[in-house]
């Protein structure tokens, strides 16, 4: 028997909760950590998205104003990622403001890009991501999807 | 159980290894999803919308093409002659888009406007008189009230092509005063009568220096200097080219920010006609959009090419339009084009 | 025996998180744009940069002289080489070619000019224009397609025009006559990598 003042049993409880709390505290920082990258790359990404969107909607622009007739067809195919850090998205355009505005699902967070184009623009359409059409349909541009 | 003394201490290391190794195997999967859409941020997908408008500058060019050539070779079988040329090129082109995964179609040409071309073509060159001789009058009209037939069109006037040959006196300074060599006058037939005109002339000292000088309505007056090396100078005045490179005087002045294009200033109906052209001596080329059964303009010219320098006029296709389409796996355009080449940009 | 065990025990354990900080931090220096000498960034820019130099070329009307700088009485491009027919130790003397020298030639880039057309039959040939060796893996492509009309003419070593005519029973060129007024439609197609 050791002469130690301690007993072992309550050496062993003290050493095995320091060492759970230690590990626990350790998880927790770091699925936070996760969680807080997580977030900002969903901010980056729906933001590169959303340039996209707003450069394809002023190639379309482009194509419209370069036809000499009145009712052309115009039909740009893209292709989105579907989901971004593992969460859908969806997107809307919004005339009034003049922004493409992006949200994603869990976690909730929302993005805007500005843009501008001379054709006008089919208010407030909610497309969800992947597989877009950018159509004109005679009079306005408008996202769809497929 | 464990002894923590001794042995197996290893244990709870290995757990909280093992949990830090899952937090960074997630994290692991987020930068790569960060990676992945900061390489699709700088690819830049705009390949499908300018391979289309490149497409349909290709396109509006081709057929300009057949439309000069038809407009100078086929003038009595107009509309036949540019369909078939543009479905052997619009067949021909097809075939090479196809390697590049793209399917680009020209066809249909309808909505035609016809009006007439004046031009004098002799392979020696005759002198811008009204008889094409050196006797004629160097001071004559060449178009009658040039109209504007269909509303809503920018101009009336095209191709207005000079080919001046060397050895014409092309009056230098020095020897002619300005009012003494050649000009292209566009006047107006309404009243205010107001007049656009260019003047070309070459210097005395350096001949290979071409000067074009444009005044407007107004009285402003823009010149431009161009050094032209050939023996036959080719001036566009509705292109705004001197030997194929752009003059100031005959487009938009950037730095007064005044037009000074081909009739800027002048609003139909409008004549057009030279003055002291028995100083040169070459070929020339307008299409307008009268038609040539108007009847206003066969004083002085002839009814179709003839034998020897002499202008004449012939039918000619003003504007046409074409069907255009691009198709490949990233975009669908179909509209169509309106082709009138050697039409002012202004 | 047990000692073993134990060192086993330890090694493993040790070497496990050793690993898994190696898989750690090597996640974050692997991006896909540092694969080869030629980057998608690299290949993107010499792609526009052909086609700014086609579609510069066709807007000077410089495009079609260079298609039409054919010698008729030596039946050859103007300079090029004798044996081969087409350019092969530098751009032709003309407006094109310098445009080609300025934009690639200065920055280090190899290029192969072709001309693809149709033959009177429907078959598409393609004829070198400048050749200079076989292009890479990593090599980009730009095309533009110009028109030839029967009463084109033909250009000098000066760039000067001609008088032959392309619809002269007396011509040489290469490129045959397909339709009545319409000559052919040439595509010209520019392939640039980094050398």
């Amino acid at each position: 028997m050791d002469r130690r003042a301690v007993s072992t049993t309550l050496s062993y409880t003290l050493t095995l909760t320091i060492a759970t709390l230690l590990v626990t505290g350790l998880v927790i920082a770091g699925s936070d950590f996760v969680n807080d990258r997580r977030e900002q790359v969903i901010r980056e990404e729906l933001e590169v998205i959303g340039q996209q969107v707003a450069a394809d909607l002023a190639q379309g622009d482009r194509l419209v104003r370069a036809a000499d007739s009145s009712s052309p067809t115009v039909n740009l195919i893209r292709n989105y990622p579907e989901r971004v850090a593992r969460t859908g998205y969806q997107l809307t355009l919004d005339t009034t403001n003049d922004e493409i505005v992006l949200k994603s699902v869990d976690p909730e967070i929302t993005v805007t890009v500005g843009m501008k184009t001379s054709t006008s623009i089919t208010t407030d359409t909610s497309v969800n991501g992947g597989k877009a059409n950018i159509v004109y349909t005679g009079s306005q541009l408008e996202v769809q999807n497929d | 159980m464990a002894d923590l003394n001794h042995r197996d201490r290893g244990q709870i290391i290995l757990i909280a290894a093992f949990a830090l190794a899952v937090l960074f195997v997630s994290l692991a999967l987020i930068v790569n999803s960060a990676i992945f859409t900061e390489n699709l941020a700088s690819r830049g997908e705009t390949t499908g919308s300018d391979g289309a408008l490149m497409a349909r500058t290709m396109a509006e060019e081709n057929v300009g093409n057949s439309v000069r050539t038809a407009n100078t070779y086929n003038h009595t079988n107009l509309m036949p002659a540019i369909e078939k040329d543009v479905r052997t090129a619009s067949g021909q082109r097809e075939r090479q888009q196809v390697l590049s995964g793209g399917l680009v179609n020209v066809t249909n040409p309808h909505d035609e406007q016809i009006g007439s071309r004046v031009a004098m073509n002799d392979t020696g060159g005759g002198n811008y008189t009204d008889t094409g001789q050196n006797s004629g009058s160097g001071d004559w009209l060449l178009v009658d009230r040039v109209e504007d037939d269909y509303a809503g069109q920018p101009h009336t006037t095209r191709a207005f092509e000079l080919e001046i040959k060397g050895g014409s006196d092309l009056a230098s300074e020095g020897s002619l005063a300005l009012t003494d060599r050649f000009t292209v006058v566009i006047n107006n037939t309404g009243s205010p009568s107001r007049q656009w005109k260019v003047t070309v002339w070459k210097e005395n000292l350096n001949p290979t220096h071409i000067h074009v000088q444009t005044e407007l309505p107004s009285g402003t007056t823009e010149e431009c200097e161009k050094i032209v090396t050939e023996d036959t100078i080719r001036i566009s005045l509705t292109e705004g080219t001197v030997d194929s490179r752009p003059c100031d005087a005959l487009g938009f002045h950037q730095a007064s920010d005044t037009d000074f294009s081909f009739g800027s200033g002048i609003s139909t109906p409008y004549n057009i006609s030279y003055e002291n052209g028995d100083t040169v001596k070459g070929n020339y080329s307008l299409v307008t959009t009268n038609p040539k059964a108007d009847g206003n303009n066969l004083d002085n010219l002839d009814n179709g090419p003839s034998a020897g320098p002499s202008p004449y006029i012939t039918d000619a296709v003003y504007e046409v339009d074409v069907e255009f389409s691009f198709v490949n796996s990233n975009i669908n355009y179909t509209t169509d084009v309106r082709v009138a080449p050697g039409e002012s940009d202004g | 025996m047990r000692g073993q065990a134990h060192t086993l025990e330890a090694i493993i354990a040790s070497l496990m998180l050793l690993s898994s900080l190696v898989f750690a931090f090597h996640m974050t220096a692997v991006t896909p744009l540092s694969a080869s000498t030629s980057s998608q960034h690299i290949e993107n820019q010499q792609e526009a940069t052909g086609q700014g130099v086609l579609v510069a070329t066709a807007e000077s009307d410089s495009l079609k002289p260079a298609v039409l700088y054919w010698n008729n009485s030596t039946r050859e491009f103007h300079d090029a080489d004798e044996s081969e027919g087409y350019y092969t130790s530098g751009p032709p003397n003309n407006t094109f070619g310098e445009m080609l020298n300025r934009s690639f030639d200065e920055r280090g880039i190899a290029y192969n000019v072709y001309f693809r057309f149709v033959s009177p039959s429907g078959d598409t040939i393609v004829r070198r224009y400048i050749y200079s060796g076989v292009p890479t893996d990593n090599a980009v492509t730009a095309t533009y397609s110009v028109t030839l009309m029967d009463d084109n003419h033909l250009y000098d070593a000066d760039e000067t025009r001609n008088e032959t005519v392309l619809g002269d029973t007396g011509n040489t060129y290469p490129i045959p006559d397909t339709g009545t007024n319409h000559y052919n439609t040439v595509q010209v197609e520019v392939i640039a990598w980094r050398i």
